[in-house]
């Protein structure tokens, strides 16, 4: 059946001949049940934080020449790349050295698929009877890669040849056999050497899972079934995407979103994009943003292409099989030696987050844009923008127990989400990105790392205002506690520090920036000792010094680390939110009396925070005046 | 009913059969269609900085500013655009046929 | 076993049951509507009913009894219905947004692949405190147990003094580190005894004394939120049964799968939630040893919600991660899964004429329209009886008439009007979907998880299951779907096959090489507690088994391997071994090469599970006899039968039917070997089969019908 475009039906039963429907939906199902499954396996065996708490990682099934039939679970913005992965594979290694049964090859090359060099991704054949079938593949984020900088961010790298050992394919396993000399040369290269092993042993044990569960669905449902299950999969995502698309309102909107800092320097650098919709097709041209940077902040186009599948999959088609088929009524176009779609050798390591992750958030503004436009059941999937600082500081040094750690501060995952058109934003939510992320709580870090956390909250104010506003954002200060060195180092990558990314829609406001700050000697300690345990930076004494997005700091024994981090876009115009519902916020210490007097124009009195109606009609009415006056 | 473009702007005809935008809100009608709708909204830009003491904000910056465009006639907020400083209004075109 | 009883009562939303076994094997059961919020009375209703088809003074039955093993749906009621105590959470300074954050994903939490991806459409659930009624206290422990910072008492005690004003019930105590090191909590403990012994407190680091301070603290406040109801329950259970001539002491299902004295159930109420179901599935594992099944499907169609769970050779399936309502639970808790689909669930029409049925309940009072006590809304029950599926005139044997006019005029009303189709039409339709509705939560479990039904065998019990059962199995593909004998009252003969369990976790991280002797001592100082509460739960020393077992991983894992330990006082060999054992079960799990056998291991948890044998009734297979039932033909009647595929389930068409003359047999006067094909009514009193024209069911030697 030729799809080509014009699409069925949106029932996506009609498949091709010979495969009946309830056989593809348990295909499908147990395809699902086992990505799940690797992904549980790679959660319990791997020693990185970044996989196990934050969930960055992917497994995913590919056909026998490279194209994604099936992923879910972990974070979605490198599924694509991989097939492109898979696809450099069989091009270049098929008749060379061979891809046989029990092969497994590593990857880990931002040019080829993936982020930066920490994405490793290790791909592996599915065999049955002596015959290639498919592919399947796990990547994690692992915490070194034995770049200039511990963790392979780079803020000061200039070329990919700073950021770590970049793999093409060396093969892992050999007919089932671990090859000593990858994993010797790989730990040779790192770090931390036993971690890394584990996290690759990890992906193995989940590609194990993944080919043997392969293997099952064959043996019971016959090899034509599987492949024919795999090839429609594709083409009933493409049909019902296109559905999905062709029901947006036809238009054309435009974004700018900005990435502040270079690593070295204060340069700004935009990102514009314009979105076009006619019929079921959807084109995201990023003509006109900044050529690309001198420094790492650069993205290649796989980080690119990934954040786009990441924000349409769960944005648009949450509920339709996430694979190559989705992307279907998608085009791309990138400028060369751009900024999101740099040209070898440049430097990437910052790509994600930094230029990436402007992407995450450009293509969320104009999606809630077009969505608002759109029918009344599209209307309802719009919404603020997410917060999600993008905002990852990698900390390193020696631990309580003397031991060398790294550890990619993700707290900023739990960013608020945008309002929603009827409802606001979950307060700490989650990305759209990864939808089960996690962060650690704070006795796991306390094990780990030398520091005490002073709090982690949500921070009052944070969320953008609306009619429904943003979900809040948080915050969190530690100091440093029984450190054998007496200092850790903290590589800082952030996005959304100078300029407001978390953007409201429709006339809702953004949520305010994220923050690095540096308290330098302070009295924390000195106030533990005295039962005092400082709750905000106002109450430490010491230089607060508000550190680059983009950088290095120490953190020396009475200094103290704050970060804040983002929440979620607003919706609609604040002064029509009711006055009860930001009362509520008030109780709930989300929004304070000033924000809420100058915001909402809401004026409350007394302990029990009443609504003053009559100062609150004044406010409003005097808020309305001035917008209308200001102008003149 | 028009054709909605954002929450509060909507594309309608007028009484000639011209299509134009009206305020969703209070009815008003905005200016013909042809243009973008926030040529003929109230605009009031200010850098970050004039937001920070609110708490809308938390860094101070002279080189971004917050962009809101306003129904003339009622004083809802049509849109809030967050640029440097010289951006060009960010168009919406409704294709509408 | 000399002379006695054994009894096991389960209450539910609707009903609650009860089964009394004597050492002779003879059952009686019995079924009284609950009693919510008190559901005391319920229970003696129930006995009593029992009592009387024993035909013997309830107060000797219960002089008598050995054993009181009791499933309740108190706690899981009370948090479903927001019906516990106005509870506060005091904690340390700087983190009273732990159970704010949820560490983010509390927005996910329980939620089924296809929930989860559409984030827009989710929300982290209700606080059980608000912000404005967490208390922040001074102090800080740090993670190696040392007091930095001492309590501040004064702050203790405003933050008491706040409370009392505020008229809270419960508190929840949850500080950073409490694990390591106690003495905090428990002076803010002594300190609430002091100033408030009316506020009941619950510590985290005696609740759940394990690293995590989200899981341990959303476990305490679940906790301290239900525990007021919970003991208030018991309490007045305990005090209901003493008064009846009760002198056992009772013993609570736990969410663990295993049993705790009453007042210990007390003290653990987030232990009990989920507690009948668990029972319905320890049963259903009891009965497919018997009968030969270790891959199980059970559900259970109350008159509320339908219960599923799973067995996996043999086992009850353990939630990886608990939780209910979306709060995590840091206890062991068999996996159960709840949907609002019932006998009592109404029927209705949406504004754009489409028909769903639930999640709303008509309950036990007013109940279905056709119990005529002011029900008026349709529901499955209605619709069950218009098809012909119930008897009017037998329903709990006889004991309630139901009203087919009041079912018919509802239904009429409410469905078929609004759908301009027939009200026979209407109550298929809504069979049909209530049937749907089982098929997906089943599918979840099942096909979602890469466990094909047709590979398991579906149990059905519970009053409503049996009537549905066939219908949502052919969907399901399953290949037998059996009926146990005691299927109407199956969570409370489930309550008669467990043992008493305990479980003392412990988290302390020990590096390889660990000490023998610092691992012994952990071990018995865990043995000692267990011992002591075996003892106080009356479990003779050769009925006491102790298991031991640690959680190990690589150095920097987060995620652990259990690993049971044999040997009472351990050595250097025992040490040895034990990594060795580690390196063995993961390899197991993880595949060959998978381990990294240089790396360093460490244990983080050391867990001690500890097993009170107690006595079972016995179970007697009886001869099977000859395959005819015409003895037990009751009658004929007309049954509403779509005209259904056998295997073709996955038409959503709505689908044609008829009613069909169908033989009514009497369940009570079948015997084992006994055949009936389809289109047949097997009648007991307290639950009705359905046996649709296209399947044959037979009666095997333990009484249980086995549909195929
Ligand atoms: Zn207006």
């Amino acid at each position: 059946m030729k799809t080509n475009g014009k699409g069925g039906k949106a029932n996506g039963r009609r498949a091709e001949a010979g495969l009946d429907a309830i056989a593809f939906e348990i295909v499908k199902n147990k395809m699902l049940a086992a990505i799940n499954e690797a992904g549980a396996v790679l959660v319990r065996t791997s020693a990185s934080e970044v996989v196990v708490t934050v969930r960055e990682f992917t497994q995913s099934y590919y056909t026998s020449d490279g194209h994604l039939t099936l992923t879910g679970g972990g974070i979605l913005l490198h599924v694509k790349s991989i097939a492109d992965i898979v696809r450099y594979l069989i091009d270049n290694y098929e008749h060379t050295i061979g891809i046989n049964d029990g092969d497994m090859f590593i990857f880990s090359d931002p040019y080829l698929g993936g982020m930066h060099a920490p994405d490793q991704a290790i791909v592996a054949p599915i065999f049955w009877q002596g015959k290639r079938v498919g592919f399947c593949a796990s990547l994690t984020h692992i915490p070194d890669t034995g770049a200039i900088d511990a963790g392979g961010f780079c803020p000061r790298a200039t070329e990919v040849y700073q950021e770590g050992i970049r793999l093409r394919g060396l093969r892992v396993m050999r007919g089932g056999v671990r090859c000593d000399d990858v994993f010797n040369t790989l730990k040779a290269a790192v770090r931390l050497p036993d971690i890394v092993e584990l996290d690759v042993l990890s992906k193995i044990a989940s590609n194990n899972v993944l080919i043997r569960r392969a293997q099952e669905l064959i043996e019971k449902y016959g090899l034509e079934t599987y492949l024919a299950t795999n090839r429609e999969l594709i083409r009933y995502s493409e049909r019902l995407a296109r559905e999905r698309t062709r029901k947006i309102a036809d238009g054309q909107w435009r974004s700018v979103t900005y990435l502040e800092h270079d690593g070295q320097q204060p340069n700004l650098f935009r990102i514009q994009l314009t979105a076009t919709k006619r019929g079921d097709r959807l084109i995201l041209d990023y003509t006109g943003s900044s050529p690309q940077a001198a420094t790492s902040i650069n993205a290649t186009y796989h980080a690119a292409m990934g954040c786009a599948f990441a924000i349409l999959a769960g944005r648009l088609f949450y509920d339709i099989p996430w694979n190559e088929g989705i992307l279907r009524p998608l085009e791309l176009r990138l400028p060369d030696n751009c900024i999101i779609n740099a040209q070898y050798p440049a430097a990437v390591s910052q790509g994600m987050p930094a230029g990436g992750g402007v992407v995450v958030f450009a293509v969320q503004d104009v999606l809630s844009k077009m969505l608002l436009a759109s029918g009344d059941d599209l209307r309802r999937e719009s919404s603020g923008v997410f917060g999600w600082s993008v905002h990852a500081p990698v900390m390193s040094g020696s631990n309580q127990y003397g031991n060398f750690f790294i550890w990619p501060t993700m707290d900023e995952c739990a960013g608020g989400m945008g309002a929603r058109v009827d409802r606001d934003g979950v307060g700490t939510a989650g990305t759209i990105q990864t939808p089960k992320v996690r962060i650690g709580n704070i006795e796991e870090y306390e094990q780990r790392y030398p520091m005490l956390f002073l709090f982690r909250r949500e921070e009052q104010d944070s969320a953008g205002a609306g009619k429904f506003r943003g979900g809040a954002g948080g915050e969190f200060c530690f100091m440093l506690h029984k450190s054998s060195t007496g200092y850790i180092d903290i590589m800082l990558s952030g996005a959304g520090c100078e300029p407001a990314i978390a953007l409201g829609v429709a006339g809702g406001l953004p949520a305010r920036q994220g923050r690095f700050v540096k308290v330098k000697d302070s009295d924390a300690a000195a106030l533990l000792r005295q039962g005092r345990i400082a709750q905000s930076l106002q109450e430490l004494t010491g230089e607060k010094e508000m550190l680059p997005p983009k950088g290095y700091a120490r953190i020396e024994n009475r200094d103290c680390f704050y970060l804040a981090w983002h929440g979620g876009g607003g919706f609609g115009d604040p002064l029509e939110r009711g006055p009860e519902l930001v009362r509520q916020d008030i109780i709930d210490q989300l929004v304070s009396r000033r924000f809420a007097e100058c915001v909402y124009g809401v004026v409350v009195t007394g302990a029990n925070a009443d609504i003053d109606r009559a100062a609150t009609a004044r406010a409003r009415e005097e808020i309305r005046r001035q917008r209308l006056a200001q102008a003149a | 009913m028009g054709r909605r473009v954002l929450e509060h702007i909507e594309i309608d005809k007028d009484g000639n059969g011209h299509k134009v935008y009206r305020c969703a809100k209070c009815g008003t009608t905005l200016g013909p269609a042809d243009k973008g709708f926030k040529e003929y909204a109230v605009v009031k830009e200010a850098s970050y900085s004039h937001y920070v003491d609110a708490g809308i904000l938390a860094t101070r910056s002279d080189r971004f500013v917050l962009r809101e465009f306003y129904c003339p006639k009622c004083a809802v907020r049509f849109d809030v655009e967050s640029v440097v400083k010289g951006e060009p209004y960010l168009d919406i075109k409704i294709r509408d046929d | 076993m000399a002379g006695g009883y054994i009894i096991g009562v389960d209450t539910g939303g609707t009903f609650t049951d009860t089964i009394i076994l004597n050492t002779r094997g003879e059952v009686h059961i019995g079924k009284a509507p609950s009693t919510p919020p008190d559901f005391a009375g319920g229970v003696i209703d129930s006995l009593g009913e029992a009592a009387r088809s024993a035909g013997l003074p309830l107060r000797d039955i219960l002089r008598d009894c050995l054993l009181f093993n009791h499933g309740s749906t108190a706690a899981t009621n009370a948090l479903v219905t927001w019906r516990g105590a106005k509870t506060g959470l005091i904690t340390t300074r700087g983190h009273k947004d732990v159970t704010i954050i949820q560490r983010a994903y509390g927005r996910v939490v329980g939620l089924s692949d296809d929930e989860v991806r559409h984030i827009l459409a989710t929300n982290k659930p209700r606080p059980i405190v608000p912000r404005s009624l967490i208390e922040e206290v001074t102090e800080r422990v740090d993670y190696s147990g040392e007091v930095l910072v001492p309590l501040n008492e004064e702050e203790v005690r405003s933050a008491i003094k706040r409370y009392q004003d505020q008229g809270i019930e419960a508190v929840a105590v949850c500080l950073l580190w409490s694990f390591m090191n106690p003495q905090h909590e428990r002076r803010i403990k002594a300190l609430l005894h002091e100033m408030a012994p009316e506020i009941r407190v619950t510590l985290s680091s005696e609740l759940v004394p394990v690293l995590g301070e989200f899981e341990r603290m959303s476990s305490t406040l679940a906790n301290a939120f239900l525990s007021v109801t919970v003991d208030r329950y018991y309490t007045t259970l305990a005090r209901l049964l003493r008064q009846e001539g009760l002198r056992a002491r009772p013993l609570i299902v736990q969410s663990s799968g295993g049993l705790l004295p009453i007042e210990e159930s007390s003290a653990r109420a987030i232990q009990s939630i989920g507690s009948g179901p668990v029972a319905g599935l320890v049963g259903a594992q009891a009965l497919g040893a018997l009968i030969g099944f270790g891959n199980i499907i059970s559900t259970d169609v109350g008159g509320t919600t339908t219960d599923v769970g799973l067995i996996l050779e043999g086992k009850p399936q353990m939630a990886m991660e608990p939780s209910v309502s979306q709060y995590p639970l840091a206890v062991p808790m068999v996996e159960v899964t709840s949907i609002g689909a019932g006998g009592g669930s109404i029927c209705w029409v949406d504004d754009h004429g489409i028909m769903h049925v639930g999640p709303d309940s008509a309950g036990a009072v007013p109940g279905p329209a056709c119990y005529g006590k002011g029900g008026t809304e349709p529901t499955v029950t209605d619709a069950n009886l218009i098809l012909g599926y119930l008897d009017p005139d037998y329903f709990l044997g006889g004991a309630m008439k139901l009203d087919r006019e009041k079912a018919l005029e509802t239904v009429e009303q409410k469905l078929a009007r609004p759908l301009k189709i027939s009200p026979l039409e209407a109550a298929a339709g809504a069979y049909d979907i209530v049937n749907g509705n089982m098929v997906n939560a089943i599918r979840i479990l099942t096909v979602q998880r890469g466990h094909d039904p047709r590979e398991m065998v579906l149990f059905a019990y519970g009053g409503a299951g049996p009537i549905h059962a066939v219908a949502y199995g052919v969907e399901l593909n399953v290949p037998l779907i059996a009926v146990p004998a005691a299927a109407s009252i199956f969570s409370a003969y489930g309550a008669t096959r467990m043992d008493i369990l305990h479980k003392y976790e412990l988290s302390r991280r020990m590096v390889a090489p660990f000490n023998p002797k610092a691992v012994t001592e952990i071990f018995e100082q865990l043995e000692s507690q267990a011992k002591r509460d075996l003892e106080k739960d009356g479990v003779a020393k050769s009925a006491q088994s102790l298991h031991r077992e640690v959680d190990m991983r690589f150095v920097l894992q987060v995620h652990e391997v259990s690993v049971p330990i044999r040997g009472k006082t351990l050595v250097a060999a025992d040490i040895a071994r034990l990594s060795t054992q580690f390196v063995e079960l993961y390899e197991k799990m993880y595949g060959q090469g998978t381990a990294l056998p240089h790396a360093d291991m460490e244990v983080v948890r050391f867990r001690v599970s500890a097993v009170g044998k107690i006595p079972k009734p016995p179970v007697k297979p009886q001869p099977a006899g000859r395959s005819s039932a015409k003895h037990a033909i009751k009658g004929t009647r007309k049954v509403y039968f779509r005209d259904s595929r056998r295997n073709g389930g996955q038409s959503r068409a709505i689908r044609s039917g008829r009613l069909i003359a169908t033989t009514v047999f009497d369940g009570l006067s079948l015997k084992p070997g006994n055949r009936m094909e389809g289109p047949a009514i097997v009648e007991y009193p307290t639950t009705t089969v359905v046996i649709p024209p296209t399947h044959v069911a037979k009666i095997d030697q333990f009484m249980n019908v086995l549909i195929r």
